[in-house]
């Protein structure tokens, strides 16, 4: 088995957001801020949340987008989710006015996007939303189509509940997963979300810490999560079993994917789980370093996110001597010498 | 990264994936080996295990504890709880690096804890149970005790030497008090010991106030008093399955130290302790009477030797003197030169070790009369002279009186050692003399009539060493050959 300990910790680290979430919290902040000092949106008691993969921790670098929940505990139920969303954009035109005679804001879909230049080319997806019974009703896609329903808090309980439940190891497997997303696929759907909520749904399928044939490191967890996700991934594009939507139980996760996008992620994501599979059975670690270093590929900057051990040459052959069991190599074999 | 360092890591990680596929979980790593650890149950058992690596791994076993255990005053275990393994002479195949070996020696030390070390054989090294020992200047002395039985519980006075050593000196006291009175002017510049019989020990770990209560109050002096004034050096004797073994503890006022107590290790000097690590053949040799003819640069070796080994008499012939020049191919050293070749081997061998054999001297063997008194009246004669006329001698009297007798020499000057039976045992035909190269005596000392050996110590003491054990074969009736040995020692 190779579970290559300290490079698998180091890839964590290359994916950290770091910078990226500093700048985040303070997109949000000045969007949060922009809203509340708009008399209608105070009166409509504005609350915002950061929600997304960043909320969820789940986050890997780089961090192009956030999304900024926005409720609105007293809004009317005479707004429409175009009305709402223009007013939205006219708010937020007023605080971040267009720059170089570019606008700043847009509205794309259910949000009005900000860009933020300054955050190395952050935006943030301001997403208005209205109470309905135990969850939140945001505009559909098509705002004219009216509003659908959303729980975003919700998937991150069970995320925090799931990590608990395996000694924080599942928010660390998820970005090793959309990792290997954005190696496998780069810009092409289905995005993040999709192989975070099939990643959720695999860790049904993983045996307890603890309990019998536990795994014990995170190249396990890792292969065997994709592993499992190869399958539900599958049957999600097949629609034999479509995954569930965590944040809403009982409703189907809707994801945008061409059925060429479906076909491409599904024959990938099984290469990609037979070859992680392979190299956790490994007795080779540098082999297995170099299939793990390919299906995590590299950062933004054109660095590879996973590291070779010291010892292994890039083509994944050996060049350090492991020191062995036995007294073979010593010139008097197993006598006892004296000196 | 040097390869040296990529090795490491590449054993370190072998070392984590087989943890791993145990069921282990790596709960620490880093650049340091012992930066390493891990946690998991032994194979099908609720035992909890922690796996930690020391900084010396691979060529150090890591160190394994049972975190559910209290392994605290186990024989098997360090101060640490970490677990003994192996002892030194099995580490040798680095068995550890097999995880399996790991897993199963775990449990058999747990099986054994559990049902107490019935097939036990005692270690007799106290002080390594305890993590404070005490230095002087950065050195861990060694307290050496020539007689217990002077010692055993009384007082005394303790004096060290710069090398490290210290050992009870001058009288010993019944009492604390007696002690002082005797010894005014040096007790406050001594260490004062006390020696205490612990007996058979159940564990290894002595507490201080076990030793102070040992100590006792009243007549014998209030340990506790003293302690308020000085520090107190406790030698003790315990035994282990009856074997009886020493270690020594600084107690003082400050509860400094591990469990308020150091450690200083601790020796026997008695002669049989000397002389343990002599052979087997020491029964045999003691009885025997040796006579070696020549006691310079094989002869001088030759004769520590046969002393080591336990050879009970050794007369020595030689009538030289040693010269400064001889020093540097012989067992003396420069403090003995000016005195007889015999003379300053005796001091060398005597001066070095207690005990030893009984030595006689004598200049000369120029005469039959003799050489037949050497054949006669000792087990054995050993020409190492190196002089054929002298073995001219020794030969033709052998022959005639029917004994055996050795020559060990260098032959060539350095060219070949060589052992000879004389005559060979048994009829075997003799050594040969082949292969000789001649040899340039270039260099010349004032004194000397003969231009200087270039032979190299090394081959003088390889000589000697043969010499002593083709000696110690015939005196214990086991020939090595019957005509000696020949060995090439390469070009001069």
């Amino acid at each position: 088995m190779a579970v290559l300990t300290e490079q698998f910790d180091d890839a964590l680290t290359a994916i950290e957001p770091d910078a990226d979430a500093t700048n985040a919290k303070k997109a949000h902040e000045q969007v949060r801020d922009a809203l509340k000092a708009d008399p209608s949106f105070s009166q409509w008691g504005l609350e915002s949340i950061l929600i997304g993969s960043y909320m969820r921790h789940v986050s890997i670098k780089r961090v192009k987008d956030v999304d900024v929940f926005c409720k609105l505990l007293k809004l009317p139920s005479s707004y429409n989710p175009v009305e709402l969303l223009q007013h939205t954009q006219r708010v937020l035109d007023k605080a971040f006015p267009p720059r170089n005679g570019q606008p700043r804001t847009e509205i794309q879909g259910r949000s009005v996007k900000v860009e933020f230049p300054e955050y190395d080319e952050l935006h943030v997806d301001a997403v208005p939303a209205r109470p309905a019974d135990a969850v939140w009703e945001i505009p559909c896609k098509n705002p004219g189509d009216g509003w659908d329903q959303t729980n975003p808090e919700h998937f991150s309980i069970l995320s925090s509940l799931r990590n608990d439940e395996f000694g924080t190891i599942y928010v660390p497997v998820v970005k090793l997963v959309r990792q290997t997303r954005r190696a496998l696929l780069g810009l092409a759907k289905p995005g993040g979300l999709f192989v975070e909520v099939a990643a959720y749904h695999a860790f049904d399928a993983h045996p307890r810490p603890g309990g019998a044939g536990a795994y014990t490191s995170t190249a396990a967890y890792y292969a065997n999560t994709l592993r499992v996700m190869a399958d539900a991934i599958r049957n999600h594009a097949n629609g034999t079993q479509p995954l569930e939507n965590p944040a809403m139980p009982g409703q189907e996760l809707r994801v945008r994917a061409t059925d060429e996008e479906w076909a491409n992620i599904t024959t990938k994501w099984e290469e990609a789980s037979s070859k992680a599979m392979a190299a956790l059975a490994s007795q080779q670690d540098c082999p297995a370093a170099k299939t793990f270093r390919e299906l995590l590929g590299q950062d933004s900057l054109g660095s590879w996110v996973f590291p070779l051990p010291s010892g292994c040459n890039p083509d994944g052959t050996n060049r350090a001597v492991v020191v062995m069991p036995g007294a073979d190599r010593l010139p008097s074999k197993e006598s006892p010498t004296f000196g | 990264m040097s390869d040296l360092k990529a090795s490491v890591d590449a054993t370190i990680r072998r070392f984590d994936n087989a943890l791993n596929a145990s069921g282990f979980e790596t709960m620490s790593h880093g650049d340091n080996p012992k930066d390493w650890q891990w946690q998991g149950n032994l194979p099908g058992s609720s035992e909890a295990v922690t796996v930690k690596l020391p900084e010396g791994f691979p060529f150090m076993p890591p160190r394994v504890t049972l975190p559910k255990r209290d392994t605290g005053n186990s024989w098997h275990a360090e101060s640490d709880g970490a677990l003994c393994l192996w002892d030194s002479h099995a580490s040798g195949s680095l068995p550890w690096l097999d995880h399996k070996q790991l897993l199963e020696r775990t449990q058999e030390w747990v099986t054994n804890e559990d049902e107490g070390w019935v097939k036990d054989s005692p270690d007799l090294d106290l002080e390594r149970y305890y993590s404070s020992w005490i230095d002087v200047d950065g050195k861990v002395p060694l307290l050496v005790v020539s007689d217990w039985d002077k010692i055993a519980e009384r007082w005394f006075m303790l004096r060290g030497d710069i090398s490290g050593r210290i050992e009870p000196e001058g009288r010993p006291r019944t009492s604390y008090m007696v002690l002082r009175s005797k010894n005014r002017t040096h007790i406050q510049r001594f260490m004062v010991g006390r020696a205490l019989n612990l007996g058979e020990l159940a564990g290894p770990r002595v507490t201080r106030e076990e030793l102070l209560q040992r100590l006792g109050t009243s007549r014998t002096g209030d340990a506790r008093e003293l302690l308020h004034k000085r520090q107190l050096v406790v030698v003790a004797r315990y035994t282990r399955q009856g074997l009886p073994a020493y270690v020594s503890f600084v107690l003082s006022s400050t509860q400094s130290g591990v469990d308020g107590i150091f450690v200083i290790p601790t020796a026997e000097s008695r002669p049989e302790v000397l002389t343990l690590r002599g052979g087997n053949n020491q029964d045999i040799l003691s009885k025997k009477r040796v006579a070696v003819v020549g006691v310079g640069a094989v002869g001088s070796f030759l004769v520590d030797q046969l002393a080591r080994s336990g050879v009970g008499h050794l007369h020595l012939v030689d009538y030289a003197k040693l010269r400064p020049g001889n020093v540097i191919r012989h067992l003396s050293g420069q403090q003995l030169v000016g005195a007889s070749k015999t003379d300053a081997v005796i001091a060398r061998i005597t001066g070095d070790r207690c005990g030893g054999p009984e030595f006689s001297t004598a200049p000369f063997t120029t005469t039959v009369d003799d050489t037949q008194s050497l054949l006669t009246e000792y087990d054995l004669v050993i020409n190492a002279t190196g002089d054929r006329l002298t073995q001219q001698l020794l030969q033709f009297s052998a022959e005639i009186l029917g004994k055996t007798f050795l020559q060990v020499c260098v032959e060539g000057h350095g060219q070949f050692a060589r052992v000879d039976v004389c005559p060979p045992l048994d009829g075997a035909p003799p050594l040969t003399s082949d292969g000789l190269l001649p040899v340039d005596l270039t260099l010349r000392e004032g004194g000397c009539g003969d231009p200087i050996s270039p032979t190299p110590p090394s081959v003088c003491i390889e000589a000697a060493c043969m010499g002593a054990r083709h000696a110690i074969g015939l005196l214990t009736a086991r020939p090595l050959h019957p005509a000696g040995e020949r060995r090439p020692m390469g070009p001069t």
